[in-house]
């Protein structure tokens, strides 16, 4: 498990092969991260790191860097740089 | 994640709706990156929306408790979902399991049936575009034909929330309806609704598989909706329901397509496939709508839709 395939899948979600995740970084830092393609980023962070998420974790995330701390809670060990 | 929430904006256009205000606000409050379910549907669909939305909140959720945990089994459903469409996206099949396995772990489960999926299908109705657009191809396309010719009598067979026979038991003053389903929870749920509505003595529900009605009832007018993809044998409950319909009858027939849920077992991969077993099962044809879920994200993706017929037996 990596940064990089973190990345991966927030790049494949919102179609930007340039998008640099960072942990500030929140949804109104990427146009096309509204509602629905939040959900769909979860969705693809569980398909790609193996877990689930609650419903309240989903929703309850303030930025990246508390997905990351979320993932890492679930024996993800995601590193920032 | 810290989702921008205009309130302001979001305020002053539904003010004169008080319980969907009261819907927004306990997204915003439990499930901040829901929230924009709301307004993209209050949106795109206006003042009839919002007009049937408040009063189906205000007549089955006027307490903000029930309407909070009607709420979170939207949420669970629609992530539920989107879990098995994130897997169909690379298998392009649906998870094995038979009529059996499903009757046991969906319909047959109270719990989960009273909590999350019944109420889920029920927001659905108004908060996904594709399943609002289908009630008003309904309302356009199918109750005129039946104020027209003063229908008297009504099947809804597979009632599910029993929306649509609440839909047309309040459209049409005069009309009984008669529902059938395999689950005894539908039926509660559905007696619940059209009490709160007050029209519950227009309607009785019979619990079973209609195929095994020998003779079959009949009647000129028969709704089934989102049933097909939940049977392993779709075009044998087909022929069951034009065993129903009088020789001048009319069915309102619904199916899902690529659209994997914990209770669907048929995939249908596109319309064409649903007009063939209807075709098959000695239908014509009349009419239909279909609409997608939402805009593909990428063109080989395959997108949940939902596909509407009316039909006539041949």
């Amino acid at each position: 498990m990596s940064l990089d395939a973190l990345q991966n899948v927030f790049r494949d979600v919102f179609d930007d092969e340039d998008l640099i995740i960072r942990p500030e970084m929140t949804a109104k830092d990427v146009p096309a991260w509204d509602s629905f393609n939040h959900i769909n980023l979860i969705v693809a962070i569980e398909a790609e790191f193996g877990i689930r998420f609650t419903s309240a974790e989903v929703t309850g995330m303030k930025n990246v860097g508390e997905l990351v701390k979320m993932l890492n809670k679930k024996e993800c060990e995601i590193a920032w740089p | 994640m810290c989702f921008s929430i205009n309130r302001s904006e979001r305020h002053l256009k539904m003010i004169s709706f008080p319980r969907i205000q009261t819907l927004q606000s306990t997204f915003e409050e439990t499930f901040p990156a829901m929230h924009g379910v709301v307004t993209r549907a209050h949106k795109m669909f206006g003042e009839p929306w919002c007009t049937a939305f408040e009063e189906t909140l205000a007549t089955l959720f006027p307490e903000d408790e029930n309407l909070a945990r009607a709420v979170e089994g939207y949420v669970q459903f629609s992530l539920d979902g989107l879990r098995l469409h994130k897997k169909f996206e690379s298998d392009r099949r649906y998870i094995e399991k038979s009529y059996k396995d499903v009757a046991s772990a969906v319909y047959g489960n109270r719990e989960y049936m009273k909590l999350l999926y019944l109420p889920g299908i029920l927001l659905s109705h108004f908060l996904w575009p594709h399943h609002y657009r289908q009630r008003q191809f309904f309302e356009s396309a199918f109750l005129p034909d039946m104020r027209q010719q003063d229908a008297s009598l009504f099947f809804d067979v597979g009632i599910g929330t029993g929306y649509y026979s609440r839909i047309t038991l309040a459209s049409l003053p005069g009309i009984q309806g008669r529902g059938f389903d395999v689950s005894p929870h539908s039926k509660a749920y559905t007696e619940w609704q059209l009490e709160r509505f007050g029209i519950g003595k227009r309607y009785g529900v019979q619990l079973g598989d209609i195929t095994t009605l020998i003779p079959p009832p009949k009647t000129r007018w028969l709704i089934s909706v989102e049933v097909l993809e939940h049977l392993e044998d779709p075009l044998s409950f087909l022929k069951g329901l034009n065993a129903m319909l009088e020789h001048d009858g009319k069915a309102f027939v619904t199916a899902a397509i690529n659209a994997p849920n914990e209770d669907h077992i048929y995939l249908y991969r596109n319309v064409g496939e649903v007009l063939d077993q209807l075709n098959a099962a000695g239908f014509h044809v009349e009419q239909f709508h279909s609409s997608l879920a939402y805009k593909p994200r990428k063109p080989d993706l395959p997108v949940p839709e939902i596909a509407a017929f009316i039909v006539t037996p041949i």
